[in-house]
């Protein structure tokens, strides 16, 4: 009975063991994992894209303000103000030459005026349909195509980098290579939020 | 085949007629269109059935075979009945439905009596490479983890971990800007490109339109004619960068970026943009001498009127037996080489004038890694230094004959085939000496696409052209179709040999991978495109025997006998479990429609008002302030005695302020009746449409490949780290980009894996 007590409590122990060696072997070492958690110290691919959209203008609060805008549009009216200034003066002379005294008769006007108009015109049938609600549709493209190419150019940037940190580039020309392309994708990410990624990068440390 | 030979010959001769008219019947279905999917839909889908996929991974369910008869009891039938019963009995079959159906069936029940094949197992192997069309793919000889995928856009895709995960690199090249000259003539060497093959570029890519009336339309989608048209290419917006955009070619034929040549061979080039600088030629040979610098073996010319980002196709990648970074991508501007496993290309060899420029293939000697065989549109050209300097071959055709591809005979690697646009042909001394061993005098015949060997016979293979398949078994004195009927008048763009069987062989056409264990006597259909890609070439993988990869236009597919990677575990029922608690495939689309503002039902609810509103009634408000100060006189003289004059009337008006106002209302009562934006269509319709279907396909895109992505992570747990960490960055960057596009639909998954959460409840 001893002896069975013995041999379960040496399996838990080796099963024990050998789960912990299984454990190892599925992680990354100390240092490794340590550069790998520092990279969560950027900022994260929901702020890119974010950065992304706000950059072109086209982020969730700026096209639903657009297509906000577009269906009360027709609350404003046209307006049309138009006026005029009329300084006038006239005279006229009437002689009348049958009579050796020469009568005349002279008449005169003169005045001023002023007006003002206005129109205001409301297209209220646009606030039951307005078709342009339906133009701002058209910057669902723009947006797909930015959030593509940002989340694209972050995690090829990111796969780099841990690509980097995973597997060490074993001599100066592929390290050299690798930094130059991390260059390039930290750039065309910064010329995709109008330089707010690099911002980030350094105030990130 | 003597089997089926007997059962041919124990059917009555009537019923050979019928079957030798089904068996043209469908073969003058398979070349035309409506009439192959009338057949296919009417009668013969259990003939022809479609590799059938699980919807959840992707797998393969039925065996991939297609029990087709019709190649080899064609073959037969052929032969003994001859061509006229065979006319008259296409025009039976095609006359009479019953009889077709009746000789179909005969068909049906003689394919059943073979055994069933083992089954293959595909799953797709294109993780995170960007939406652009393939076209070619190479392995690295000496690493097994090592692939590259060519494209028609100049990007070149690398993985050092057999398809997990890709880099990406591009291959560019772009005309000089234009400074100073419009040539009406025809440049002897120089500028690569003419105005009227980079406007064909353009139109291709989808950057410029010629349908002014979608001038303010926004360029989605990827049809040159369709309605999402726009004019003007504003470079800096996002949308119209060329890599968001998916080409689309609809036939093979225009796969290519037509900026290859620019020898104005087609219509319209009347402009050369981007030449000049034949004065600076000499110029910077001058400057590099100065410098100690050898210009040597450098077209300065083609240097200086080169550079940049314009996106080239890549039709050919190899990669060097020894050293997998190092490979060589052939493409329509010259042959490009890296160093760097793909990060960077540079141009190695621009070529010596267009057509030269235009490398159709590329191939590592199999023995000699510094041994460069380059095919271009002008003949073979050879390398002896690694890719350094090429010779043209000489004293052959072959020297001036667009070269597609070379094969190289696996016991003897000196003797090598080459297919060209004239024929075949056959060097047994390494390619000193070449020897023309196929030429037909139908041109489609003699442009020979792709050659298969014997892998014990060297004399002994068979050639795909753009008429079919012919075959050889004595070096070439004697030529056969192979298939029969069933490839005549088909362009067949590859075919491939088993280099462990002798008998099997495959071969690709326009939509269809066909498989034969008999060298071509019958022919199954191995893989049937179902989609609006279309296979772009087939590879044995050579570091896993049995292992066939096959790439489409948009997929790279890896085809195992040996099941998939999707085993045991409860993988299966954990990734159920996965998915059960996120959305569906529908939800998600439904929810990124919403979120983009482009859900048909909300637009179409919107549409519906529009008539509506003609009960409305546009009002217009006016009013006016009217102010006046007028005076008038009137002075009459009539007593000159006096001399003086008399006012005899005075008039003085003043006015206050006027003030008017009013309002005018107006209904559009015919709105009632009909609205013009009540009707789908129209500019808005044709904005929001195009949307509505690019970010369809992008969620599919994502959604399926995350998925996939799924059922490997719960199905090969015992990953090593690196391999998981890859993974767990894929599945990262594609909840990511739909959570994005569908508003934060997958917000919960993207925490759970960024937190860690999903990687620790995740493992069994």
């Amino acid at each position: 009975m001893i002896g069975q007590q013995r041999m379960v409590g040496l399996m838990a122990l080796l099963l024990l063991v050998l789960g912990t060696l299984s454990a190892e072997a599925q992680s990354f070492d100390r240092q490794t994992q340590v550069k790998l958690d520092a990279l969560k110290a950027e900022p994260g691919v929901r702020d890119v894209q974010e950065a992304a959209l706000q950059y072109f203008s086209v982020n969730t609060e700026q096209v639903n303000s657009m297509r906000s805008r577009a269906s009360w549009k027709a609350m404003a009216p046209v307006v049309e103000v138009s006026g005029g200034f009329v300084d006038s003066s006239l005279n006229e002379t009437t002689d009348h030459y049958e009579y050796n005294f020469l009568p005349w008769v002279t008449r005169g006007a003169a005045g001023e005026g002023f007006d003002v108009r206005g129109k205001l015109a409301w297209n209220l049938p646009q606030l039951v349909f307005n078709a342009e609600e339906l133009d701002v549709a058209s910057l669902a493209g723009l947006v797909e195509g930015l959030l593509k190419e940002s989340t694209r150019l972050y995690y090829m940037r990111r796969r780099l980098q841990v690509d980097m940190i995973l597997t060490p580039p074993a001599d100066q020309a592929s390290l050299l290579t690798k930094q130059l392309r991390l260059e390039e994708l930290t750039g065309l990410i910064d010329a995709m939020t109008g330089g707010w990624f690099s911002q980030a990068l350094e105030s990130a440390g | 085949m003597s089997n089926g030979h007997n059962r041919m010959q124990a059917i009555d001769v009537s019923e050979k007629v019928r079957l030798l008219g089904t068996f043209l019947a469908a073969y003058l279905i398979e070349s035309g269109g409506f009439l192959r999917r009338a057949l296919v839909h009417a009668s013969s889908a259990p003939v022809f059935p479609r590799v059938r996929r699980d919807p959840i991974v992707g797998e393969a369910l039925a065996p991939v075979c297609c029990r087709s008869s019709r190649a080899s009891r064609n073959g037969v039938g052929v032969r003994r009945v001859g061509w006229i019963g065979g006319m008259v009995g296409a025009l039976l079959a095609l006359a009479s439905p019953v009889h077709a159906q009746m000789s179909l069936d005969t068909l049906i029940a003689e394919a059943a009596k073979h055994p069933l094949k083992a089954p293959q197992h595909i799953t797709s192997r294109r993780f995170g490479t960007r939406a652009t069309t393939l076209l070619e793919f190479g392995f690295s000889p000496s690493d097994s983890e090592t692939m590259y995928l060519t494209s028609s856009t100049g990007f070149v895709f690398a993985t050092q971990d057999s398809g997990t995960s890709w880099t990406e690199g591009r291959l560019v090249v772009r005309r000089r800007s234009f400074f100073g000259a419009l040539r009406p003539a025809i440049a002897p060497s120089g500028a690569p490109f003419s105005a009227s093959n980079t406007i064909r570029s353009f139109q291709k890519r989808g950057m410029l339109r010629s349908n002014i009336g979608m001038a303010m339309g926004f360029p989605k989608g990827n049809d040159p004619g369709s309605s999402s048209s726009f004019f003007d290419y504003e470079g800096s917006e996002p949308v119209n960068w060329g890599a968001l955009q998916d080409p689309y070619f609809p036939t093979a034929g225009q796969s290519r970026v037509q900026d290859a040549t620019g020898t104005g061979g087609q219509s319209g080039d009347i402009a050369r943009l981007g030449v000049g600088l034949k004065t600076g030629a000499p110029r910077l040979g001058a400057l590099l001498k100065k410098k100690r610098k050898r210009p040597a073996g450098m077209n300065l010319q083609l240097l200086l009127s080169t550079k940049g980002v314009e996106p080239t196709s890549v039709s050919m990648v190899a990669v060097s037996p020894v050293n997998p970074k190092r490979a060589l991508a052939a493409t329509s501007m010259g042959l490009f080489d890296t160093n760097d496993g793909g990060y960077s290309w540079g141009n190695v060899f621009p070529g010596r004038n267009a057509r030269e420029r235009n490398c159709l293939f590329v191939s590592y000697h199999p023995t000699d890694p510094e041994k460069v065989f380059l095919g271009t549109q002008q003949g073979l050209l050879i390398s002896v230094d690694g890719g350094a300097k090429f010779d043209r071959v000489s004293g052959t055709q072959l020297s001036s004959a667009s070269t597609r591809w070379l094969e190289f005979h696996p016991s003897n690697p000196d003797i090598i085939y080459a297919a060209s646009g004239i024929g075949a042909f056959r060097t047994d001394d390494g390619g000193k000496n070449w020897r023309w061993i196929f030429f037909e005098t139908l041109p489609s015949q003699n442009n020979v696409r792709s050659i298969a060997l014997d892998p014990l016979d060297p004399d002994r293979l068979t050639l795909s052209t753009g008429d079919g398949l012919f075959r050889t078994s004595d070096g070439g004195r004697k030529w056969e179709r192979s298939g029969a009927f069933l490839f005549t008048s088909q362009m067949v763009n590859r075919v491939l040999a088993d280099p462990l069987n002798s008998n099997h062989l495959f071969c690709m056409t326009w939509r269809a991978v066909w498989e034969t264990h008999d060298w071509g006597n019958t022919w199954d259909a191995f893989y049937i495109n179902d989609s609006e890609w279309f296979p772009r070439a087939i590879r044995w993988d050579p570091h896993d025997p049995g292992v066939l990869w096959i790439l489409t236009s948009h997929e790279l597919l890896r085809v195992s006998p040996r099941g998939s990677e999707f085993v045991g575990g409860g993988g299966m029922e954990r990734l159920k479990a996965h998915l059960a608690k996120e959305r569906s495939f529908g939800q998600v689309l439904d929810a990124a429609f919403r979120h983009l503002g482009i859900h048909r039902g909300e637009l179409g609810a919107k549409r519906a008002r529009a008539r509506w509103s003609a009960l409305v009634p546009r009002l217009n408000g006016y009013f006016g302030i009217f102010d006046s100060n007028p005076f008038g006189e009137l002075n009459v003289n009539y007593a000159p005695q006096f001399g003086s004059q008399v006012q005899v009337l005075g008039r003085n008006v003043e006015s206050d302020l006027d003030v008017y106002y009013g309002a005018i209302l107006r209904w559009d009562l015919t709105h009632l009746m009909f609205h013009e934006e009540e009707a789908p269509f129209g500019r808005y319709f044709k904005v929001a449409n195009s949307s509505y279907f690019g970010v369809r396909s992008e969620i599919q895109r994502l959604y399926e490949e995350r998925v996939r992505l799924l059922a490997l992570w719960y199905g090969d747990p015992s990953a090593d780290p690196l391999l998981r960490t890859k993974r767990l960055l894929r599945l990262e960057e594609l909840t990511a980009h739909l959570d994005a596009l569908s508003g934060g639909v997958y917000a919960q998954s993207l925490n759970a894996i960024l937190d860690g959460t999903f990687e620790k409840e995740s493992r069994p």
